[in-house]
């Protein structure tokens, strides 16, 4: 079935584009993402880059330049900071190394509307299309013992825990505009928004090997990234992130976000 | 056998026999305490933080007016001086540790944040991208 979210614009949707340091290929997945998604807003966080990333925005999409960089956790957050903050019913993550195309994007929000779920993640392992991108062995093994801590912790059974191709709805915005683990955000969002009885769901996509930049996390440091984030995730099912107010279905927010006292959660 | 603390006349003894010993602990924790106090009066530190040099002087003062005040413990706990002082210089830190780090953590998230609305407010007033692909020349961040 042909999927064209722009066939019903009503809904805003904002795709988050974070990135650091990809001047080489920041201008050709907005100028994607506007000719797949018109009716969708881009917006490209700029976290910090010294290499004038920002230049390379296009008119088409807006650019928070971020003072210096934060890590992507936070890059991410003031996506959805900013989402919050001008009402989009949407979010989109997408990341702006080019390995995910912009094509597939549509595939995810039709996703969330049609699942009512208040976050949908990419998956890549849903997808047998020959050639799509599969992670080396060593980072495959890392991913399924994070997917089975998540599980095992009383997270969403999810197969692609660290896809940052993702679409998240109102709700999830509110809360991530309230707080967002910064640390090592893509596993721990899918336990952390579990665990808080908000619904992860997956659609299947096709992802490309990394046009330009470098990789966040190194192959070499595969294994102590895996412990990491396991006693990371272990730590989270302590935390109380989102206030009750910001987790019903449909709240008016008790405080906003871009207020610095309101975003601080004691976990 | 619980050990008795001793009288007042035996403390007085040790302070005038070991003057020199009671003298030097007296002017570093009183100097700590004054310093603090001095920089809370002047807004150098916060109140949270005085708390801290506070705690570490008034145990000086203690030792140096009853220096067998550890050897008293020592017999009270059934800990041998050396460990119990160890065990005490470890607990400190570790408890200055986890106080300056919960204090940091608070400050990096505020300064998380700011940054964020720094850069939504420039976004807000210079507009979207600059409408060139291509950086200009001699481009430089």
């Amino acid at each position: 079935m042909p999927i064209d979210p722009n066939e019903s614009p009503s809904r805003r949707v904002l795709a988050i584009v974070p990135a650091y340091n990809e001047a080489g290929s920041i201008a050709a997945v907005c100028r994607e993402l506007a000719e797949h998604l018109p009716h969708v807003d881009v917006l490209v966080v700029d976290d910090g880059s010294t290499d004038g990333t920002h230049r390379h925005v296009p008119s088409t999409a807006r650019c928070v330049r971020l003072p210096f960089n934060l890590g992507i956790g936070i890059a991410v957050q003031t996506g959805y900071r900013y989402a919050f903050e001008h009402g989009y019913d949407m979010a989109m993550q997408i990341d702006a190394d080019g390995q995910h195309p912009p094509e597939h994007a549509a595939a995810l929000i039709h996703a969330l509307a049609e699942s009512g779920a208040d976050l949908v993640i990419g998956s890549r392992f849903l997808d047998d299309t020959p050639g799509n991108y599969r992670p080396p062995a060593g980072r495959m093994m890392g991913i399924v013992i994070l997917r089975r801590v998540i599980r095992w912790l009383g997270g969403a059974a999810v197969t692609d825990c660290t896809s940052g191709f993702r679409v998240a709805g109102r709700r999830a915005i509110r809360c991530f505009a309230h707080w967002y683990p910064d640390d090592y955000p893509e596993p721990e969002v899918v336990l952390l928004l579990s665990r808080n009885g908000m619904a992860v769901v997956e659609a299947p996509i096709v992802m490309t090997d990394r046009e330009h930049g470098e990789t966040s996390i190194p192959f070499h440091r595969g294994v102590f990234y895996v412990l990491k984030v396991s006693f990371a995730l272990a730590l989270d099912t302590f935390r109380k992130p989102w206030p009750d107010p910001l987790l019903k279905p449909d709240p008016s927010p008790p405080a906003s976000p871009a207020d610095p006292a309101a975003s601080e959660t004691t976990p | 056998m619980t050990p008795l603390p001793p009288s007042t006349l035996a403390i007085l003894d040790q302070l005038i026999h070991h003057w020199p010993r009671t003298l030097i602990l007296l002017l570093v924790g009183l100097t700590l305490i004054g310093l603090t106090l001095r920089s809370l009066r002047k807004q150098r530190l916060n109140e949270r933080y005085v708390l801290l040099f506070v705690l570490t002087g008034i145990p000086l003062i203690g030792v140096a007016i009853w220096p067998d005040a550890v050897v008293f413990l020592e017999r009270v706990l059934s800990i041998e001086k050396a460990t119990m002082l160890t065990l005490g210089v470890t607990v400190y830190f570790l408890l200055t540790t986890f106080a300056l780090l919960s204090i940091v953590s608070v400050q990096e998230r505020r300064i998380q944040t700011l940054a964020q609305l720094v850069a939504m407010m420039r976004e807000e007033r210079e507009g979207s991208g600059d409408g060139t692909d291509q950086p200009p020349a001699g481009d430089a961040d």
